[in-house]
């Protein structure tokens, strides 16, 4: 009685066991058609379908015949590719094919290290056949991985050394596999210990697909941050711009109040023909004007709000900036790149001339044979730097104290295939910084 | 050699009043003689002969037809024109624009800015009328402007002189072509071997880009002369401010 109790009992779980690895072969399946073909479906019912079809192979399986299994799996997979994915037939069929093919290399893959490794030409116990069924499909599922990967142009990809590791990971998966058949073959087990190792192989089997997807599942979460930050700043951007319009929006008011006034007493001056009062009378409006804090000086959002603010520490520092910009359009560099280079060459320029004796900043923009945006900044500096073919090796008594702001200055430069150049002048004691960019 | 026909193209006529008057001061100040026209809009200075003059000042918005598009009937009838625009606050310039040379002035005129731009417009336009003799590789002589040679080199034991349309071989000596083109913008990027700025498309760590006709040329840079090409490069960018 008990030995048929038994018996029973191994039998549901080695049914129970093959059941897993239909599952993880449809895991796996999903996982080289939903990277190839665009799916139909919402999640639910892709999933339900997917593994309806899955099951009825799983029962087909229990007849033990190679040939009606392998016909069924390829109708069966046609009719599922067919309901679940988009696409043509012939491409849907060449996948399928792809995907038989990757199955069978690794199943003879796997049965041939048993071979080599374990020096068994038969498998005797239940045990050893299942686990081997467990081996190729986690092989199956790293090489459908690794293609995966290797067509994946997505952004939650991931990185190449990163991904070795994992696999390193997986590949010792397949090792441990392998000890536990060979302990089996060697060694009479009772009930409850293989019943062991049969669950911890399925473990096994899907833990190896589990740390590839919390993997990319921290990647996407991280990619998420990035973009919200990203978002962030660039919504802090357009508030201050939006603060500087408004408050040269405030400002015309007041000029447009006492326009009138002005255009009157000019009238009178001009009716007594005196000129020279009309003169200094509008130099007097003109510095009014001047008035104005916070101006638009380019066409981009991003470089005003940036040099407003650098143009107004460089002033409580008693710093004279002065620019000019032509109206050349910047819009093809992005707003938090404009940031970037600006605001870390300006500070660069601010710390250079608090430490000099003169105190002066040029900053000027223009085109350079219609081809090179041009973003020269001059500004004073005592300490002379060290310089090497327009490199900057250093600029500063202790060379660890900086060069990140020029770091990135010079990464944002390169990714829109422009040049950082650094010059002095020794006799005017001044240091240029030269960037020239490919429109 | 020192007269000089200039355009000037705006609507507004105190526009026009003002440039005339900043040219007239310069005119003193230099001794160089100007004949400046003025035209309230692109279709009038289109219908003159345009060869004629040697400077345009342009007004970008202007009515019936805008200062970028009387710019490019212009370059299509006198391909080696000097064009200034004079924008407003409002108004990018279309750099895609394919022009030789092209300078921008911002309104209200800028009388330092315009001086410096007016002595480099008019030692471009001085040069533009010199020419240098050379041969093709049967031997037939011809006569081309010296600014247009994109690059010098020895080849063999003769100087190859390469231009847009093609290579020519001259009589004399590499150091002869030095002195010539000192007053040029070229630039060495080997030993012997001489690059024109005005013809740098694109500049990457050891090599620059040249423009030649539709297409680009490499050449590579000694790297002993890298530093040397990257500041030569910056004083002649600074032309153009």
């Amino acid at each position: 009685m008990d030995v048929i109790w038994e018996e029973i009992q191994m039998t549901i779980i080695y049914e129970f066991a093959m059941l897993c690895t239909y599952i993880f072969e449809a895991l796996i399946a999903n996982l080289l058609f939903s990277q190839v073909l665009i799916k139909k479906l919402n999640k639910i019912r892709h999933y339900i379908i997917l593994f309806c079809g899955y099951g009825l192979l799983f029962i087909i399986h229990s007849f033990n015949n190679t040939l009606l299994n392998l016909s069924l799996f390829i109708v069966i997979n046609i009719i599922l590719l067919a309901i679940l994915y988009e696409g043509k037939l012939s491409s849907k069929l060449y996948y399928i094919m792809f995907f038989i093919l990757v199955m069978s290399v690794t199943e003879v893959i796997a049965l041939f290290i048993m071979k080599i490794v374990l020096k068994t030409e038969f498998i005797l116990s239940m045990e050893a056949k299942i686990i081997l069924a467990i081996i190729s499909k986690t092989m199956l599922f790293l090489l459908v991985k690794s293609f995966c990967n290797i067509i994946n142009k997505n952004t939650y990809k991931i990185p190449n050394d990163k991904f070795f590791a994992l696999m390193l990971i997986s590949s010792t998966i397949v090792t441990v596999l392998y000890v536990f058949i060979s302990i089996t073959l060697n060694i009479k087990i009772d009930t409850t210990k293989s019943f062991a190792a049969l669950i911890s192989s399925i473990g096994l089997m899907f833990s190896s697909m589990l740390i590839f997807y919390l993997f990319e599942q921290s990647i996407k979460e991280q990619t998420n941050l990035k973009e919200f930050a990203l978002l962030k700043q660039k919504s802090e951007l357009d508030l201050k711009h939006y603060k500087i319009l408004k408050e040269n929006y405030d400002n015309v008011k007041i000029i447009e109040h006492d326009i009138k006034k002005h255009i009157r007493l000019i009238d009178e001056f001009a009716k007594i023909g005196n000129n020279l009062e009309i003169v200094k009378y509008i130099e007097g409006i003109n510095e009014d004007i001047q008035y104005f804090s916070l101006k638009p000086i380019s066409k981009n959002k991003a470089l005003d709000i940036v040099l407003n603010e650098k143009i107004q520490i460089a002033q409580n520092k008693d710093i004279k900036f002065i620019f000019h910009i032509q109206n050349v359009n910047m819009d093809f560099i992005q707003d938090i790149d404009i940031c970037t280079i600006f605001s870390n060459i300006l500070d660069n320029a601010i710390e250079s001339c608090e430490k000099s004796e003169n105190k002066e900043i040029i900053l000027e923009i223009y085109m350079v044979n219609c081809k090179f945006l041009t973003i020269e900044l001059t500004n004073s500096c005592d300490i002379i730097p060290v310089i090497q073919d327009g490199n900057l090796i250093t600029c500063k008594e202790n060379p660890n104290n900086h060069g990140f702001g020029m770091k990135s200055v010079i990464r944002t430069v390169k990714k829109y295939k422009g040049q950082v150049f650094y010059f002095y002048n020794d006799n005017e004691l001044k240091f240029i910084t030269n960037i020239s960019i490919l429109v | 050699m020192n007269d000089y026909k200039i355009a000037v193209c705006d609507d507004e006529a105190i526009c026009c009043y003002e440039l005339c008057n900043i040219l007239n001061e310069y005119e003193k100040y230099k001794d160089v003689n100007f004949e400046i026209k003025c035209y309230e809009n692109g279709n009038k200075l289109l219908s003159e002969k345009l060869s004629e003059f040697d400077i345009f000042f342009l007004d970008i918005e202007m009515d019936y037809i805008n200062g970028i598009e009387t710019a490019r009937l212009i370059i299509k009838e006198c391909p080696d024109a000097v064009i200034m625009f004079v924008t407003g606050f409002d108004n990018y310039i279309d750099y895609a624009f394919d022009l030789k040379v092209m300078r921008y002035l911002n309104k209200p005129i800028d009388k330092d800015r315009l001086f410096r731009a007016l002595n480099i417009v008019i030692m471009d336009i001085n040069k533009e009328k010199q020419y240098i003799n050379v041969r093709d590789y049967r031997g037939q002589l011809y006569e081309i402007k010296i600014i247009d040679i994109i690059r010098i080199y020895i080849d063999g034991r003769k100087v190859a002189v390469e231009t847009a349309d093609n290579i020519y071989e001259t009589n004399k000596t590499f150091s002869e072509m030095e002195k010539i083109l000192e007053s040029f913008d070229f630039v060495y990027t080997y030993k012997k071997r001489l690059a024109n700025l005005l013809y740098v498309s694109g500049f990457e760590d050891d090599k620059l880009l040249l423009k030649k006709g539709s297409h680009e040329i490499e050449e590579y840079i000694n790297y002993r002369l890298i530093g040397n090409v990257r500041r030569e490069w910056m004083l002649y960018g600074r032309k153009f401010r």
